[in-house]
């Protein structure tokens, strides 16, 4: 059900018409590094997954390999739509929400869950 | 081990890379409740955070059953929101109605009969789908807790 409900959800986005240019600027620079080199795969929803997960920039902890296929892309597609975070928007730089998120689990520890 | 009564993470797999790359909703509400308990409820930096968090929780409020808010990421952001408001028990009550739309109220149900039939074909490893319940069951377990407190 859980699943059904997420692919419901990506479905409703045109990802595949992703262009680089809609990305982020250090992320579509990443890009378009990994695409001048021939050994990469082409920009696809794919190869955007592999640059970022390789990175970790995006974290992308949503895509995982999986005997060498991308087997949860519908993850990635998901997390593109939700780039509208904190620091996307420079609320909050990178280091503020990781300390901020640790000490989430290390205070909040009624609702935190181990 | 601190008391944790009303567990709805995984501190394992509810990671910073993984919660930011699920939903910024529930990633936002983490950093801003985590930036409370750092430095006070009172601070400029959580009042800020908060203030903009709220606009994005009134989202949710009036348009829950959206694709876009939907999932347990969605009700995981509820509990905390919830357990930090005067107003708690309404949140709490979305929540609730979120779970039984995502089906999670099943969800023990699914992983004791997927964990049964596991060991009697006496398989170790722990399936994904397994996992999924799992984080499915603690979250049902949470929202229930809460509700009834």
């Amino acid at each position: 059900m859980l699943q059904q409900s997420r692919k419901k959800d990506i479905n409703t986005h045109p990802i595949d018409n992703l262009v680089v240019s809609q990305l982020p600027p250090s992320r579509s620079t990443d890009v378009l590094a990994r695409s001048a080199n021939p050994a990469s795969p082409p920009c696809t929803a794919s190869a955007l997954s592999d640059v970022w997960s390789e990175r970790n920039a995006f974290i992308g902890v949503g895509v995982r390999h999986n005997q060498g296929q991308y087997s949860t892309s519908h993850n990635f597609r998901l997390s593109i739509w939700r780039t509208e975070d904190f620091v996307a928007q420079g609320i909050v730089s990178e280091q503020e929400a990781l300390n901020s998120f640790s000490e989430f689990f290390h205070g909040c520890v009624s609702i935190s869950g181990s | 081990m601190e008391d944790r009564f009303v567990p709805a993470f995984c501190t394992e797999y509810d990671t910073y890379g993984s919660v930011r790359s699920r939903s910024s909703l529930l990633f936002d509400t983490i950093v801003a409740f985590g930036a409370r308990a750092a430095k006070g409820h009172l601070s400029s930096s959580f009042q800020r955070l908060h203030t903009k968090l709220r606009e994005r929780l009134c989202n949710l409020v009036l348009d829950p059953m959206t694709s876009r808010h939907g999932g347990v990421e969605a009700i995981q952001a509820l509990l905390i929101h919830a357990c930090y408001a005067e107003d708690g028990w309404l949140l709490v009550s979305l929540a609730i109605r979120l779970a039984i739309k995502l089906n999670l109220p099943d969800s023990l149900e699914d992983l004791l009969r997927m964990v049964t039939r596991r060991k009697s074909h006496n398989l170790q490893n722990i399936t994904e789908q397994e996992q999924d319940l799992f984080r499915a069951t603690r979250v049902w377990c949470a929202v229930f807790n809460l509700e009834q407190m």
